[in-house]
């Protein structure tokens, strides 16, 4: 399985962005931009982490720019589920992008974590 | 001379298989390996590290030895091509029936059925006394490298059966790419009286680890396999077997099949890959459709779901990794599922054998992205032929 992206490596053609907006004190919009991989997975980890072990918040990620998902990616986003459900916190993945709905699909990960076409469309 | 190879090594085996040559009218008689990626046949001259030390060397593209070696065939030189003493020269394919492993050539007095005869079983000899002795054999290993292996490759290739295998109105071929820099890929195949093992694995990451990872899958199937387990309970003891090692940092996606061999009904499951694919007729193809299973490894605990097709004779599987479809060529575009299939559908559609097919398409895939894959590529193909074992070709 793929760890590195399909486009030329040098220079990075579209390194991960992560932007953590809180809109209410307990609920939290995580925007990642770009290809998450191997290389950049970390980031979003980083900045999941610390936002689900509040316990009952929500957190939700819009996947709506990700331009490319390895198995890194992937299992980062598995890594944040099982964060979530064991601390209370509410996970939900918001309008993921064409190649994220296709690995989520393949894979069957897209059974565990569910996914809103807007950070609106989220249940509390 | 299956006797006398019990103790020769690898090195002797030229002289060996010239010397019973000769007793049956056969003369100077040479013998020629492929490499792993079957571009070559490089002459088994015993000398030097790889054993081909001054030997020559024919592309299994474009020349006479490459076309029997592509064919399976026994083909002369032409009558003109300088023989010392008016002898014809013949080419012929080594396979042990299945498994393509070079070409022997020789020079022969006579041109008779006869004649074709010893030298098919020539190289039948060759190929099992090749056999014998390539499992402990540095040279041979060097030998069928054109180029430097990253550990997980030299792990994946032991880990892997023969690329080839027929019996049982079966024949089972497989590739993988790329040969020397591999990562996770894996692929296997086992007889189980009337069942058929097929399976195929991809393990995450394109490191060693992910060569770990993949041995650490495949030898939990066979082990579960082997104790009896259904196909569900195989994956899932693959499952725990990655998470006793890797917790879940590592995951691997795969189909497990069972063929019934006798009935040509097909059981798979779906741990999160790409679905086989059924060519049908050379006409249509279909996705065997499975609900994914979640990755083993990745402790997602979703349901396992076997699903079952009943096969017709004829209809081919082709199981695959996401980097055969996933190849790109420099301006970005992928190989593709569709150019992928129809390549099978065209080149096996009676012009060439199940394992030529798979040799020429990964060739295509390798020309298509420059000789240089990004990630690990697979494919293995079977076919059921149901009653018509008798027409089994290599």
């Amino acid at each position: 399985m793929s760890t590195d992206p399909p486009a030329p490596k040098k220079p990075r053609a579209a390194p991960a962005d992560v932007q953590v907006h809180t809109a209410a004190p307990d609920r939290h919009l995580v925007t990642v931009t770009g290809h998450l991989d191997l290389h950049t997975a970390h980031h979003l980890a980083d900045a999941l982490q610390p936002l689900l072990d509040r316990g009952p918040h929500t957190v939700l990620v819009d996947l709506s720019g990700v331009t490319f998902l390895d198995s890194t990616g992937l299992t980062c986003l598995i890594t944040a589920y099982r964060t979530a459900r064991s601390t209370g916190a509410r996970l939900s993945l918001i309008a993921p992008s064409q190649p994220v709905r296709k690995m989520l699909e393949l894979t069957g990960v897209d059974q565990i974590l569910d996914s809103y076409p807007s950070p609106e469309a989220a249940p509390d | 001379m299956v006797q006398a190879s019990h103790t020769v090594t690898l090195e002797q085996l030229p002289d060996l298989v010239a010397e019973h040559a000769a007793e049956a009218g056969l003369y100077d008689v040479a013998v020629f390996v492929v490499d792993i990626r079957e571009t070559v046949l490089r002459r088994l001259t015993g000398k030097g590290g790889d054993a081909a030390g001054g030997g020559q060397e024919f592309t299994v593209r474009g020349s006479l030895p490459g076309h029997a070696y592509q064919r399976v065939d026994l083909l002369p030189e032409s009558a003109s091509g300088g023989v010392p003493g008016g002898r014809r020269r013949w080419w012929v394919a080594v396979t042990d029936g299945v498994e393509r492993l070079g070409v022997v050539r020789a020079d022969s007095d006579t041109d008779d059925e006869p004649t074709r005869d010893i030298l098919r079983d020539l190289a039948s000899m060759t190929a099992l006394v090749l056999l014998s002795k390539r499992s402990f054999s540095d040279s041979y290993a060097r030998l069928v490298r054109t180029e430097a292996m990253n550990v997980a490759a030299e792990m994946q290739w032991n880990l892997t059966p023969p690329p080839a295998y027929a019996g049982r109105g079966v024949t089972v071929g497989a590739v993988m790419e790329p040969a020397y820099q591999m990562g996770g890929d894996a692929f296997d195949y086992a007889v189980d009286g009337n069942t058929l093992h097929l399976s195929v694995f991809d393990a995450m990451g394109h490191d060693t680890t992910a060569g770990i990872t993949a041995n650490v899958a495949v030898a939990a199937c066979r082990n579960a396999r082997r104790q009896g387990a259904s196909l569900a309970q195989t994956s899932e003891q693959v499952e725990q077997a990655l998470l006793q090692q890797f917790s879940t940092s590592r995951y691997v996606t795969g189909i497990l099949a069972d063929l019934d061999v006798a009935s040509g009904r097909l059981t798979w499951i779906n741990r999160g890959h790409p679905l086989p694919i059924l060519i049908r007729d050379n006409r249509w193809t279909t996705e065997l459709a499975c609900p994914p299973a979640g990755p083993m490894g990745a402790d997602l605990g979703l349901p396992v779901t076997e699903r079952t097709e009943q096969l017709q004779p004829g209809d081919r599987l082709l199981f695959y990794t996401d980097g055969i479809i996933e190849a790109r060529d420099a301006r970005g575009d992928e190989f593709g599922r569709d150019r992928f299939v129809g390549f099978v559908r065209r080149h096996h559609a009676g012009r060439h054998t199940l394992h030529e097919t798979l040799r020429r398409l990964m060739a295509a895939v390798m020309d298509h992205n420059d000789g240089r894959l990004a990630d690990d590529a697979t494919v293995l193909l079977a076919e059921w032929r149901g009653g018509h074992q008798d027409e089994l070709t290599p």
